[in-house]
């Protein structure tokens, strides 16, 4: 199970998925990570994603990778979010979301919340682009010279990474072309 | 017959599959090249794609006669082409069938076991206490929430509850729910009870230990004596405990034992060295003067002489010392067998106030029940009163720490791993508000009525302050009625304000006062309370009582008798009760009654016709006590006084011996010289010419 979920993602990289959609994953899952869980925000979020052409395999595994670092990150995102939420220009913004039903439940009044909103959308779009590049340059230079390094050929020989090979090839059918 | 010779089977040939429905018509160069080349993302890929398809008349046309594994790869290729299109997804729509399939399915199994539980936990941190839900249904649509029994547990006395009630529904403020707020419009609830006891404890598991309860005992009564039937005897053996002079008689009994030992072996030894030195003594003594006839013996003699006084001059001195030291000693035993001779006096005062009681004697014997009694209920209250307003304070804090506190913003320097609240203006909504809580319900037989208003964690976002009315109307008749206010403003620091009416109210007072003869005591009660405090460590109470029919069925003894009597000719017996507790947590209790003027007169008239008798009684009762039970404590008194005259007349003996000695030395020493004159007389001196 646990190599077929691996599997999945280097399918993902090794096949004809889109580089966008793979990119808006991990964005997706970085926007994920940085907001944090137990809030209405957080759903919507989850929900939005949920209804777009984003890979959610990526978006899970960053997400996951970012959520161990997180920790690391409070500081910053606490001041970044009590800036934004003292600011006296979005006082009034606050002050009259606040007054709305169910805005409340997004808890945007929380530092962390609101921190983690502003920097998840604020690299959202260098994120994607820089993951979406990252993608192409793998599909277009790496992903064969890998292969063919004498380190790829000794991973792939490997018990565990064989599994992996396999598991790939009977996931994206890409056998017969590569 | 023969048989044809089998024919070798052909070679399997894979089988084609049909292209897939995106292929089969013919597209159009653009929409070809822009709806699927442009969503092939590999290079081989896009290129066997492309080479798959033949140009005809503008338009491509997928190219007969290709090998089936090619055929599968553009399948699949069909697959990415139409997952690469467009951003939204359609497909989610039966996830979100199933996401409200969930909803449903958690609605119906899962939402209120849940619910139940948070509900459980939030009256758990409030009240710092388990908390027990039964069968709560929560009805979204509706906004209704109900349950069939709450208890929660007094966390200072966690086998008991602090309250515990029935059947309960409660409507929700759905505009307050949507904001994140919990609003109870109004609760109904069927029974309300307190202080029910429980069969598990209910204190959390990480919960402090609660403060040690200070444990009830009965008040020290004074008994009201039965004149006609006193006896004295048992009157001392009832209050032996308490009269001085047997603590005074052990005191000197002890301190006289304490001294014999203390001087017993110092005594003996020093009187036997007396002895002994009596011996030397005499034989000094006895040498005759005239049998000493040479200036030799003289000096023996004398030799004797000084060795008797060196010997007795020893002997002597310790005689003193242990002469001076009991004598000391017995200075101080003789005022404490004067202070226990004098403790008898006293004794026999305090228990010929037994016997001539005047009004005082029966409010002694009367207060510490009536206080006791009274203490019990107003104490009771009191406890439910400063528990809600340590629970309106809770309230307070943890709204606080809370969303709730709109104008004070979290602005902890170091971040905390929850981040930081800033409070916005806008939504009035406490955290959490109970409009109205009203419950009507009979119990102990009495019919209950309780009116709650206005319970909140921000009491500044709530129109009007906390109140409670509470009336209870007894199937018997009596009514009582109580009022009480609490203000949890910032700027009224928690003022509360409380009245308190009792009209008609039969009492039964049972065997609160039995001790004094008065058991079963009953009448009809009115009383006036009003309290009022800053805070749950600072308040003050007054009431005013009047119990009105008084009746004792059966009092027990003369005096007993007479109060019952004037009680029930006296048209009501009043009492004020005065209470405060200050900042500093000094408490202070006051009680004034008019008791002791009704009954004090019939009292001291009574007493005094068997005053007389019972006083002579006592006095020969005492001193039976005294001589039987006392004296014997001093048993000690009389080594004491030996071993003092034994040393004092070793001391005047050795004084005696001392003198004597001094005699015969100088009559020796007198010989002495007379013996050298007469030695020298008859010898010439040489003649000295000039």
């Amino acid at each position: 199970m646990f190599i077929k979920m691996i599997a999945r993602l280097f399918a993902t990289l090794n096949s004809n998925a889109s580089r966008g959609q793979v990119a808006a994953g991990m964005a997706s899952g970085l926007l994920l990570a940085l907001v944090p869980a137990g809030n209405l925000l957080w759903i919507v979020l989850f929900l939005l994603i949920f209804f777009t052409k984003v890979h959610y395999g990526m978006t899970l595994l960053v997400s996951a990778v970012f959520k161990l670092v997180l920790p690391l990150l409070g500081g910053p995102l606490d001041a970044l979010g009590w800036a934004v939420l003292t600011a006296p220009a979005l006082k009034p913004l606050f002050t009259s979301l606040n007054a709305l039903p169910v805005a409340p439940l997004t808890r945007f009044n929380n530092t962390l919340v609101m921190g983690g909103l502003v920097a998840g959308l604020a690299l959202w779009l260098p994120a994607y682009f820089g993951f979406r590049i990252l993608v192409g340059l793998y599909r277009e230079r790496w992903a064969e010279r890998i292969a063919s390094s004498k380190l790829g050929k000794a991973i792939k020989k490997l018990p565990l990474v064989g599994s992996i090979a396999k598991a790939v090839a009977g996931i994206s059918g890409r056998a017969s072309a590569s | 017959m023969k048989t044809a010779k089998k024919e070798p089977k052909a070679p399997k040939t894979a089988k084609v599959p049909k292209p897939h429905a995106m292929y089969r018509k013919p597209i159009p160069e653009k929409k070809f090249q822009r709806r699927y080349l442009r969503h092939i993302e590999l290079p081989k890929d896009k290129a066997m794609l492309d080479a798959a398809f033949e140009v005809r008349d503008g338009k491509r046309l997928l190219k007969a006669g290709l090998p089936a594994d090619q055929l599968t790869r553009l399948n699949i290729l069909a697959r990415f082409i139409k997952s690469n299109r467009g951003f939204v997804k359609t497909g989610p729509l039966l996830a979100v069938g199933i996401l409200v399939a969930g909803v449903v399915v958690f609605g119906l199994f899962l939402m209120n076991p849940l619910l139940e539980r948070a509900a459980e936990a939030g009256l758990e941190a409030v009240f710092g206490a388990r908390a027990e839900i039964v069968g709560l249904r929560f009805q979204p649509f509706r906004m209704r929430l109900a349950y069939s029994s709450l208890a929660v547990a007094d966390s200072d006395k966690p086998m008991s509850n602090l309250f515990e009630t029935g059947q309960a529904e409660l409507r929700l403020n759905p505009s307050a729910m949507l904001r994140g707020r919990v609003y109870i419009e109004e609760a109904s609830v069927a029974t309300i009870a307190l202080g029910t006891p429980r069969a598990m404890s209910g204190a959390l598991p990480d919960a402090p230990e609660p403060p040690p309860q200070a444990e009830q005992t009965a008040p020290d009564t004074p008994p009201l004596v039965d004149l006609s039937r006193f006896d004295a005897k048992a009157l001392i053996q009832q209050e032996k405990d308490k009269l001085l002079c047997t603590a005074a008689y052990e005191e000197a009994g002890t301190a006289y034992n304490d001294a014999v030992q203390r001087w017993e072996a110092r005594a003996d030894s020093s009187k036997k060295a007396v002895a002994d030195a009596g011996t030397s003594v005499k034989a000094a003594l006895a040498i005759d003067l005239g049998a000493i006839k040479t200036l030799d013996q003289a000096t023996a003699a004398i030799a004797t002489v000084k060795t008797a006084i060196s010997q007795a001059k020893t002997v002597g001195t310790e005689a003193k010392a242990v002469s001076d030291g009991i004598g000391k000693d017995a200075a101080t035993l003789k005022d404490l067998s004067g202070a226990a001779a004098s403790s008898v006096k006293t004794d026999l005062a305090y228990l010929k106030g037994f016997v001539t009681p005047g009004s005082g004697a029966a409010m002694a014997a009367l207060e510490p029940s009536i206080k006791a009694m009274l203490s019990d209920q107003g104490e009771t209250w009191l406890y439910y009163g400063r528990r809600a307003l340590d629970i309106l304070g809770r309230l307070r804090v943890k709204a606080g720490s809370g969303s709730g506190n709109k104008d004070k913003d979290d602005d902890r320097a170091v971040p905390s791993p929850k981040g930081r609240n800033v409070y916005f203006p806008g939504a009035d909504y406490p955290a959490f508000r109970l409009g109205r809580l009203a419950s009507e319900f009979p119990a102990g037989g009495a019919a209950w009525s309780i009116d709650i208003r206005e319970l909140s964690t921000e009491p500044d976002l709530v129109p009007a302050p906390s109140t409670l009315d509470l009336s209870m109307e007894r199937d018997s008749g009596g009514r009582i009625v109580v009022k009480a206010q609490a203000d949890g403003k910032a700027t009224a620091a928690l003022a509360f304000s409380l009245t308190a009416s009792a009209n008609d109210l039969a009492v039964d007072l049972g065997d609160a006062l039995a001790k004094a003869g008065l058991a079963g005591l009953t009448g009809t009660l009115g009383a006036e309370a009003r309290a009022q405090g800053r805070s749950a460590d600072i308040w003050e109470l007054g009431a005013d009582l009047g119990l009105a029919d008084a009746r004792v069925p059966s009092p027990e003894g003369t005096l007993a008798q007479a109060i019952a009597d004037a009680l029930e000719r006296s048209e009501s017996v009043d009492a004020g009760i005065r209470a405060a507790q200050s900042a500093g947590g000094e408490s202070e209790f006051s009680l004034t009654t008019s008791i002791d003027t009704i009954v004090g007169q019939a009292v001291s008239a009574l007493a005094a016709s068997y005053a007389k008798q019972a006083t002579a009684d006592l006095e020969q009762a005492l001193g039976d006590y005294v001589e039987t039970e006392l004296d014997g404590k001093l048993g000690s008194k009389e080594d004491f006084d030996a071993l003092l005259a034994a040393a004092k007349g070793d001391d005047k003996a050795m004084d005696s011996y001392k003198k004597a000695l001094d005699d015969k030395l100088k009559q020796l020493e007198a010989k002495v010289a007379a013996l050298g004159a007469g030695a020298l007389q008859g010898i010439g001196l040489p003649g000295v010419s000039p």
